[in-house]
């Protein structure tokens, strides 16, 4: 919205600009490794949301992301070791706290995250004055539902996030989600290091904030590799327990 | 065993969780490296509401008495931990070194850069 803005000086003179109350938003896009879809991802999100700004947060990918991004003068953070997602995308909070963003959407550099989306987000987040949003693949189970084991996982963590907070979020590793001003703040300064997802929702739910899950319909991976293996998925389905359980109990 | 070295223990296992649980709690130390104590803390509730299964695995081990092998698995596992410590310490140490350089070079290149202009 463009309004006009009346200046009087000391001196007495006066003047007339027109001032923008723009809504800010950010879209943060981790990636390692993803040479593959990283140019398409951030065309796809020009074209469908270009009232949104974006930052690619290249968590010391070892293949050509970074210099594809340079090349096509995409806005990107080159971090100087690889953090893992929780880093990656907790340098995108403290970007968009920095530069005075309204709100922050978590976008996936794999292609799973439709950017068709966000306008959606942005309405609900605006509309219900939410602290959070969530897309979840499972309001509607349209789309890609993800493998039989993680689906499973998924339902355990919505078990335990509704023993600890009452709240039934039906997709709580998704990492599609938007966040308002506060949490962005909370987020710079506060966020799990690896699979930051569920730990995360519970640390928002337990504030009463106000979290709502939308609808969308995720994608398969469009292309490279994904980085999480069986013996690596029950380690970190103990430690997420636990740290779900110790954020409940903290403050 | 007396019944008062079970209670003793008993007391130990759960001051012992008490202890990590405070340090997960309030981020002092990171759950990752908390994990391995957590297990150590079940083995020894473990070994103490089951005293009978310490003796069976002794004799299937070929271990003369349960207070060697107490001690052997007991240092067994401590030097793990510090292996694994001593891998993240060596990893840290180069990621360090690896920023370092990075912000030098940094902090030069943009002294260059405003030189130019």
């Amino acid at each position: 919205m463009i309004f006009r803005h009346d200046i009087e000086f000391d001196d007495g003179r006066r003047t007339t600009e027109m001032k923008e109350d723009r809504v800010r938003k950010l879209a943060i896009i981790p990636a390692y490794n993803e040479e593959e879809n990283i140019i398409n991802i951030v065309d796809e999100i020009r074209r469908q949301a270009p009232e949104f700004d974006f930052v690619v947060i290249n968590d010391h990918s070892r293949d050509n992301t970074l210099a594809l991004c340079r090349e096509h003068f995409i806005n990107v953070i080159d971090l100087p070791i690889n953090l893992g997602i929780g880093g990656a995308v907790q340098t995108g909070y403290k970007y968009a706290l920095m530069n005075g963003y309204d709100y922050a959407v978590q976008l996936d550099g794999d292609g799973q995250h439709d950017p068709v989306c966000l306008k959606a987000m942005l309405d609900t987040i605006t509309a219900e004055n939410a602290d959070m949003v969530i897309g979840s693949r499972f309001i509607e189970k349209k789309g890609f539902q993800t493998s039989a084991t993680r689906r499973f996982g998924i339902r355990f963590f919505t078990f335990l996030i509704k023993i600890l907070t009452g709240r039934i979020i039906t997709d709580p590793t998704s990492g599609y989600r938007m966040v308002n001003k506060d949490i962005i703040e909370k987020f710079a300064s506060d966020y799990p290091r690896d699979y930051p997802e569920p730990e995360s929702v519970v640390s928002v739910l337990k504030n009463g904030r106000k979290v709502i899950e939308i609808p969308v319909e995720m994608r398969e991976r469009q292309g490279g590799v994904s980085s999480i293996n069986i013996k690596r998925s029950m380690y970190y389905m103990i430690k997420v327990t636990i740290a779900m359980i110790m954020e409940r109990i903290r403050r | 065993m007396s019944l008062r070295l079970t209670v003793s223990l008993y007391v130990l296992v759960a001051l012992l969780l008490i202890y990590l649980i405070i340090m997960m709690r309030s981020k002092k130390a990171d759950i990752r490296y908390i994990l391995p104590w957590l297990l150590l803390d079940l083995v020894l509730f473990l070994a103490v509401t089951f005293p009978d299964m310490v003796g069976e695995i002794c004799a299937f081990l070929g271990i003369q008495t349960a207070s060697n092998m107490v001690f052997f698995f007991g240092i067994l596992f401590l030097l793990c931990i510090v292996f694994s410590l001593t891998l993240t310490v060596s990893k840290l140490n180069n990621e360090i070194k690896n920023l370092a350089q990075r912000i030098a070079l940094d902090k030069t290149e943009k002294a260059g850069r405003d030189k130019e202009s």
